[in-house]
C-alpha cells in the first residue's frame, strides 16, 4: 500500500521569506515554482525542507546556510509546514531554526507533540521526532531525501547508483549501516568482543570484560577467604590442641603435685613406720634385755644369795688386807707394847745428876789424880773423861729419857694407834659375816668364801651391771629420766612398763600410721607413674618441660593466627556479593547477545532484503531510464556492485558517466536513477514529494518536453515539485507557474502569474 | 509474660547497589529508621532486645553506623531495655577485625563459639538468653552446646544461622547450618533467628512440637529481591503458651513486587508507566514484570525513570512481546528493510531454543528496529 505526501502551505520566516505564506494547490500535475534568480526559488523548497529536517550545526555547509536563512526582517528564523503524511492525515510542523524546536500537531484531532527536533541529536526527544517525521513524511533524514526525491539545483550531477540507495529503503527510517553502528557502538559500550565475532576485540575493557575482572577478582577474594578459613582452622585446632594439651599437663602437674604431698608424706610415714617399727624392735628389744637381765639378775640373785649376815663386804679383800696388815701392826704394836712395856721406866732413867755428878766425879778423879799426878794431864783426861763420861752420862740419859720419852711417846703411839687399829679393825669387820671368828688363821678360809662370795656378787654385780646397762639403754630408747630411787628390779620393772607403754605408743602410732597410709594408697596418679616420689618427681619435671613446649606451641599459633589466620572479609559476604554480580554480569551477558543478534537481525534482514530489491531498484531505474529516454537509454544492469552498474545505449552496455554518454543522455540517466530510486521508494508506502530544481538545466526543447512529460506521470503519483527560472522554457511547454516568485524586491505572484505576465 | 523485640540483619553500611541512583539515600533512610527503634521498643513496651546477627554489613562499618549503633543501644539499655546481640557472617567475629571488639553502647555481646549464657531480670520476669558466634575453625556443631539452665524464666536461643530453606544452606560450613529438627530439638521458649531475609513466623517452620523459632526477616530491602514485608518482629512469650509473633515494618520504603502488569495495547510508554503506577501502594517501591502485547517498545529503563521520579525508585523487567503488536504487524507488511527485521526477527523468536533465547530474540528485534529509527 502506498501513500503520498503532500505540501499543502508553508507559512515563512526565513531568509528573504520573511513572512510569506504559500498556499500550495493539490493537483496530479507538477507544482512549478518559478522566478528569476535570487527571487527565492530554492530558499522556499528549502525551508520546506529544512522545516521537516532542520539544519546539523555540526556541519559547517549547514551552519553557514542556516546562518545565510536568518530572516532579513531581523526576525526569528522559523517555518511552518502543513503537509498531507504517509498515514493520511494532516499535520502542521512549526520549526524554531534558532534552537531546532519543533511542534508537531495533528489538524484531525489536535493532538501536539513538542520536542527537539535537532538532527544531529541523540536524545529520547530528537529520535521520537525523527521516528514521527518518518511516519509522516517516509523518511527522517534530509540526506536520505536529498539523494533520492529531492534533486537540488546543481545536485543532479552527484546522482549514483549506489548501495545506500538500498539501505535508505529500511522502510525511509533510516541508514542500515547507521543502524548496525549504532548496534554496534552500544555493543562497544557493553563488551570489547567484537560484535560479529570476527576480527579483533578492542583492548580496553568495556562493562563485561570490567564485570568479568570484578567478578575474578571476588571470586580470588573468596578463595583467599575460604583459604583463611581452610588454614585457620588448623591452626585453631593447633591452639586448641596446644591449650588442651597444657590444661592436660596443667591437670596432670596438679595431680602430680597434690599426689607429691602425701607421696612424701607415705615416705615419711613409711619412714615413720619403719622408724616406729625399728623403734617397737628396739623398745623390744629394749625390754627384752632388761627382763632378760633382770631376770638373770634375779636368778643369779637367787643362784649365789647369801644371807645378808653372811655377806662380806665387797671390800673384804682389801679389808682382809688392811686387816693383814692392822692384824699385823696390831701385832707389832703390841710387841711394840710389850716392848715398851718393857722400856726402862721412869725409875730406869738415870737422874739428871748422875751426869753430872759422874763428871764431876771424873774431874775430881782427874783432878785428884793430876793433883795426885801432879800432871794435868790426869785432870785433862779426867775431866775429858768427865765431859766424856758426863756427856755420855748425860747422852745416855738423854738417850734413856729419850728412850723413855721415845718408849711413852711411843707407847702413846702405839697405844693410839692399837686403839686406832682396834677402831680400824672393827671397822674393817663391820660387815664382814662372823667377823668375831675372822682371823689371820680365818683368812684363806674367809678369803675363799669371800671369793666365792665375790665371785657371786661379781655375777649378781654383772647381772646388776647388765641390768643397769640396760635400764641405761632402755632409759635412753625411753628418753626417760633416770629414777632417783627404787631398786634395780624395781627400775627394770619400771622400764619394762615404760617399754611396753612405748610399745603400745608405737602400735597406736603404726596403726594410726598405716591408717594414714592406707588413706594415702588413694592418690590419682597418671598411668605409668609409679607411686613413689622419685617417680612423681620425673613424671613432673617431664610433664612441666612438656607443658612449657605446648605453650610455645599455642602462643606461635596463636601469633601465626593473629598474623595471618584470621581474614579480613566474610567469604559469605563475598559470596553473597558475588551472587549479586553473577546476576549483573548475566543482565550484561544478555545485553551484549541482544544487540549481537540485533546486529545480525539487521544485517541478515538487510542481506534478504537487499537480494530481493536489489534487483527492484536496477528494474525500478532501468524503467525510469526507458520512459525519460524514450527506450534509447537503459536498461541498468550491475551483476557487480551497483557503482559499477552499466546502462544499455544503442544495444551495449556503457558505463554510467559521460563519455561514453552524452552530456544529456548522462543527465538523463541521471534523473532516470533518481526517479527510479524514488519509485523504488515507493515500496516503503510513504511517496514524499518529489522536488527538481533546475530540471530543465542543460535540457534542449525536446528533452524538456520529454521530462516534462515524465514529471507529469511521475506526478499523477506522488507530489512534485519544479522549480526553474527557465521561464521560456515554461511558456515553450505552456505551463504555468502555480507560484512565481518575483525579483527579491517585489512580492509573490499569484499563481498563475508569471514574472512576464500571464501565461498563454 | 515476657515481651521481646526481635531483629535480624540490618546490615548498616551495605551498598544497596541495586538501587542505582537511589542507593546513598536509601542508606540514609536505613540509618535514620534504625536510630528509630527505642521508639518502637517504647511503643509495643518490650522488656528486651534481641539482635540475631548482621546487624552490620560489613567487618569494618564506617564510625557513623558504629556511632549510630551505639547510640541507639544505650538509649534501648536507658529505657531499661537490655540489649542481646551475636555477630553474623557479614559482621562475624572471627575477623581480623569486627565492630564488636569495641563497646555498643552496653549492649551484651555473644563471641564465644559455643554457647554461653546471659541472664538479666526484666519487669516480665527474668530472662535467660543463650548465644553464640558460629566459628567453624573452633567449634563446627555448637548447637551441640546448648544445655538449659535450670532457672525460672523465659529461655531464649539466639542465633544467626541458615535453615534448610535458606540461601545459605548450601554455602556449607562457612555458614551456620540449622537443621530444623535441631532448632526444634533446643529445650528454649524461643529460638531467635537471623540470616535468612524472609520474615518466617513460628507456624511456618512446620514441627508441631520443639522450640518454636523465627526469622524476622531484613530489617528493610537490600536488594531487588527483597520484596515483602521488612522490619523487625515483636514477640509475647507466656508460660504454656505458644508464642505470639507480630511483624513490625520499619520505616524504609519497602519494595512492593506488583508481579505482572499487563501493558497489552499501550500506546506510549507514559501508559505503560500509568499503568504500574496505579497499582503501587503508598510508600511503596515499585518491583513489576511487564507483561502483555504493548503497542510500543517499552523503554524499560525509561518507564523506571518515570516510576522512579513519582516513586523514589522502581525496578521494571519488561517481559512484554511488542513483536506480537498490531503496529509491527503493519511494518512487518511493508517490502522494507525494517519489514524483514521485524519478520525475520519474529521468525527467530518463534525458533529460539527457549525462554531466554526467545527473550534475547524479543528484545533484539526492539534494538535492531530502534536502531533503525523504526520505534
Amino acid at each position: 500500500m502506498t501513500s503520498t505526501v503532500r505540501f499543502l502551505r508553508v507559512e515563512l520566516g526565513y531568509g528573504c521569506h520573511g513572512a510569506g505564506t504559500f498556499e500550495i494547490p493539490e493537483k496530479d500535475a507538477p507544482v512549478v515554482i518559478a522566478g528569476p534568480n535570487g527571487s527565492g526559488k530554492t530558499t522556499l523548497v528549502e525551508a520546506l525542507v529544512r522545516t521537516l529536517f532542520g539544519f546539523d550545526r555540526r556541519q559547517p555547509a549547514d551552519r553557514d546556510c542556516l546562518a545565510a536563512r536568518v530572516p532579513w526582517s531581523g526576525d526569528r528564523c522559523r517555518a511552518e509546514v502543513e503537509i498531507r503524511g504517509g498515514d493520511g492525515r494532516r499535520w502542521r510542523v512549526r520549526r524554531e531554526f534558532d534552537d531546532g524546536h519543533v511542534r508537531v500537531v495533528s489538524l484531525d484531532d489536535g493532538s501536539t507533540w513538542a520536542g527537539d527536533g535537532n538532527p544531529a541529536s541523540a536524545n529520547q526527544e530528537a529520535l521520537e521526532y525523527r521516528r514521527r517525521l518518518a511516519g509522516i513524511f517516509g523518511l527522517a533524514e534530509i540526506e536520505h531525501y536529498e539523494s533520492t526525491a529531492c534533486v537540488a539545483q546543481g545536485r543532479l550531477l552527484d546522482t549514483r547508483l549506489r548501495e545506500e540507495l538500498l539501505q535508505i529503503e529500511a522502510g525511509g527510517y533510516g541508514n542500515v549501516d547507521e543502524a548496525r553502528a549504532r548496534v554496534a557502538k552500544a555493543h562497544e559500550a557493553l563488551t570489547s568482543r567484537p560484535i560479529d565475532g570476527a576480527g579483533r576485540g578492542k583492548t580496553k575493557p568495556r562493562r563485561l570484560e570490567s564485570a568479568d575482572s570484578e567478578i575474578a577478582r571476588l571470586r580470588s577474594r573468596l578463595a583467599s577467604a575460604d583459604a583463611v578459613l581452610g588454614w585457620r582452622a588448623p591452626l585453631e585446632q593447633e591452639v586448641d590442641a596446644a591449650r588442651a594439651r597444657v590444661e592436660e599437663l596443667d591437670l596432670a602437674i596438679g595431680r602430680l603435685e597434690a599426689a607429691l604431698a602425701p607421696l612424701n608424706g607415705r615416705r615419711a610415714l613409711e619412714s615413720k613406720i619403719q622408724v616406729l617399727v625399728e623403734r617397737q624392735g628396739v623398745v623390744q628389744a629394749s625390754r627384752n634385755r632388761v627382763e632378760r637381765a633382770s631376770r638373770q639378775l634375779a636368778e643369779i640373785e637367787d643362784a649365789v644369795a647369801v644371807p645378808l649376815g653372811e655377806r662380806y663386804p665387797a671390800d673384804f679383800l682389801e679389808r682382809l688386807g688392811r686387816l693383814e696388815w692392822l692384824w699385823t701392826r696390831q701385832a707389832a704394836l703390841r710387841a711394840d707394847r710389850d716392848r715398851l712395856n718393857a722400856a726402862p721406866r721412869e725409875a730406869d732413867i738415870p737422874p739428871v745428876w748422875i751426869a753430872p755428878a759422874v763428871a764431876a766425879v771424873l774431874a775430881a778423879i782427874g783432878a785428884v789424880a793430876a793433883v795426885g799426878m801432879g800432871s794435868a794431864m790426869p785432870a785433862m783426861v779426867g775431866a775429858a773423861l768427865a765431859i766424856v763420861v758426863g756427856t755420855a752420862l748425860l747422852l745416855h740419859r738423854g738417850k734413856r729419857a729419850r728412850r723413855r720419852e721415845e718408849a711413852l711417846s711411843r707407847k702413846q703411839v702405839v697405844y693410839g694407834e692399837l686403839d686406832r687399829i682396834g677402831e680400824d679393825l672393827s671397822r674393817e669387820m663391820d660387815g664382814i659375816p662372823r667377823a668375831s671368828t675372822l682371823s689371820p688363821a680365818t683368812l684363806d678360809e674367809r678369803r675363799r668364801a669371800f671369793e666365792a662370795q665375790r665371785r657371786a656378787a661379781e655375777k649378781i654385780d654383772a647381772a646388776r651391771q647388765a641390768l643397769e646397762e640396760e635400764l641405761l639403754d632402755a632409759a635412753r630408747t625411753l628418753d626417760a629420766a633416770p629414777p632417783t630411787d627404787g631398786t634395780l628390779q624395781d627400775l627394770a620393772a619400771l622400764r619394762a612398763a615404760q617399754c611396753a607403754a612405748a610399745q603400745e605408743e608405737i602400735r597406736t602410732a603404726l596403726a594410726r600410721a598405716h591408717v594414714e597410709v592406707e588413706n594415702l594408697a588413694a592418690v590419682h596418679l597418671p598411668d605409668g607413674v609409679d607411686a613413689t616420689p622419685e617417680a612423681v618427681e620425673a613424671a613432673l619435671a617431664e610433664r612441666r618441660k612438656e607443658r612449657r613446649a605446648a605453650e610455645q606451641r599455642a602462643r606461635a599459633a596463636e601469633t601465626r593466627l593473629l598474623q595471618e589466620g584470621t581474614g579480613h572479609e566474610s567469604p559469605v559476604a563475598i559470596r553473597d556479593e558475588l551472587v549479586l554480580l553473577e546476576a549483573q554480569r548475566a543482565a550484561i551477558e544478555r545485553e551484549v547477545l541482544v544487540h549481537e543478534a540485533a546486529h545480525a537481525l539487521i544485517r541478515d534482514a538487510y542481506q534478504e532484503f537487499r537480494e530481493h530489491d536489489r534487483d527492484r531498484l536496477l528494474s525500478a531505474v532501468s524503467r525510469s531510464l526507458v520512459d525519460l529516454t524514450g527506450g534509447r537509454i537503459g536498461p541498468i544492469e550491475a551483476p557487480g556492485s551497483l557503482a559499477e552498474a552499466t546502462v544499455g545505449v544503442s544495444g551495449r552496455q556503457v558505463e554510467l558517466r559521460s563519455p561514453p554518454l552524452s552530456y544529456g543522455e548522462f543527465h538523463a540517466a541521471l534523473f532516470g536513477i533518481r526517479l527510479g530510486a524514488s519509485d523504488f521508494h515507493a515500496r516503503s508506502g510513504i511517496r514524499p514529494p518529489m522536488i527538481v530544481d533546475e530540471p530543465f538545466a542543460y535540457l534542449d526543447l525536446e528533452r524538456a518536453r520529454d521530462l516534462w512529460r515524465l514529471l507529469c506521470a511521475v506526478a499523477r503519483e506522488r507530489q512534485v515539485f519544479v522549480v526553474t527560472q527557465e521561464t521560456l522554457t515554461l511558456d515553450a511547454l505552456g505551463v504555468v507557474p502555480d507560484i512565481v516568485l518575483p525579483a527579491l524586491s517585489g512580492s509573490a505572484l499569484p499563481a498563475g502569474t508569471s514574472p512576464s505576465g500571464p501565461a498563454p | 509474660m515476657i515481651r521481646l523485640l526481635h531483629l535480624a540483619d540490618v546490615h548498616l553500611g551495605a551498598s544497596m547497589s541495586s538501587f542505582g541512583d537511589a542507593a546513598d539515600a536509601r542508606r540514609r533512610r536505613l540509618l535514620e529508621a534504625f536510630r528509630e527503634l527505642p521508639e518502637a521498643a517504647r511503643a509495643d513496651d518490650v522488656h528486651a532486645v534481641l539482635v540475631a546477627g548482621d546487624l552490620f554489613d560489613r567487618p569494618e562499618p564506617g564510625a557513623e553506623e558504629k556511632a549510630a549503633v551505639a547510640e541507639t543501644f544505650a538509649r534501648l539499655i536507658r529505657d531499661g531495655r537490655p540489649v542481646f546481640v551475636v555477630p553474623g557472617n557479614h559482621d562475624s567475629a572471627t575477623l581480623h577485625r569486627h565492630p564488636y571488639s569495641e563497646p555498643l553502647g552496653g549492649a551484651r555481646v555473644f563471641l564465644g563459639p559455643v554457647f554461653e549464657r546471659q541472664s538479666t531480670e526484666t519487669a516480665g520476669g527474668p530472662l535467660h538468653v543463650y548465644g553464640l558466634s558460629y566459628d567453624m575453625a573452633r567449634e563446627d556443631a555448637p548447637l551441640d552446646s546448648y544445655a538449659r539452665a535450670d532457672l525460672p524464666g523465659f529461655h531464649v536461643a539466639l542465633l544467626h544461622g541458615s535453615a534448610e530453606f535458606s540461601p545459605h544452606w548450601r554455602i556449607g560450613r562457612n555458614a551456620l547450618r540449622l537443621p530444623l529438627a535441631a532448632l526444634s530439638a533446643l529445650a528454649c521458649d524461643y529460638v531467635a533467628l537471623g540470616d535468612y531475609h524472609g520474615f518466617r513466623p513460628p507456624e511456618r517452620f512446620g514441627g508441631a512440637s520443639g522450640a518454636p523459632a523465627c526469622y524476622p526477616g531484613s530489617f528493610a530491602a537490600l536488594d531487588l529481591t527483597e520484596t515483602g514485608p521488612r522490619g523487625w518482629v515483636v514477640v509475647e512469650l507466656e508460660d504454656g503458651s505458644l508464642p505470639r509473633v507480630r511483624h513490625r515494618p520499619s520505616s524504609v520504603p519497602p519494595l512492593q513486587d506488583l508481579g505482572t502488569v499487563d501493558v497489552g495495547g499501550a500506546a506510549h510508554n507514559e501508559a505503560v508507566v500509568d499503568r504500574v503506577a496505579e497499582r503501587v501502594d503508598p510508600g511503596a517501591l515499585p518491583v513489576a514484570r511487564l507483561v502483555g502485547v504493548p503497542d510500543v517498545a517499552v523503554d524499560a529503563e525509561l518507564v523506571s525513570r518515570r516510576l522512579a521520579e513519582r516513586f523514589g525508585f522502581a525496578r521494571i523487567e519488561d517481559a512484554s512481546t511488542f513483536h506480537a503488536s498490531a503496529r509491527l504487524d503493519r511494518i512487518a507488511e511493508d517490502d522494507t528493510v525494517a519489514g524483514h527485521v521485524v519478520r525475520l526477527g519474529r521468525r527467530r523468536i518463534a525458533q529460539a531454543p527457549d525462554q531466554g533465547a526467545a527473550a534475547i530474540a524479543e528484545r533484539a528485534l526492539r534494538v535492531a528496529l530502534h536502531a533503525l529509527g523504526v520505534t
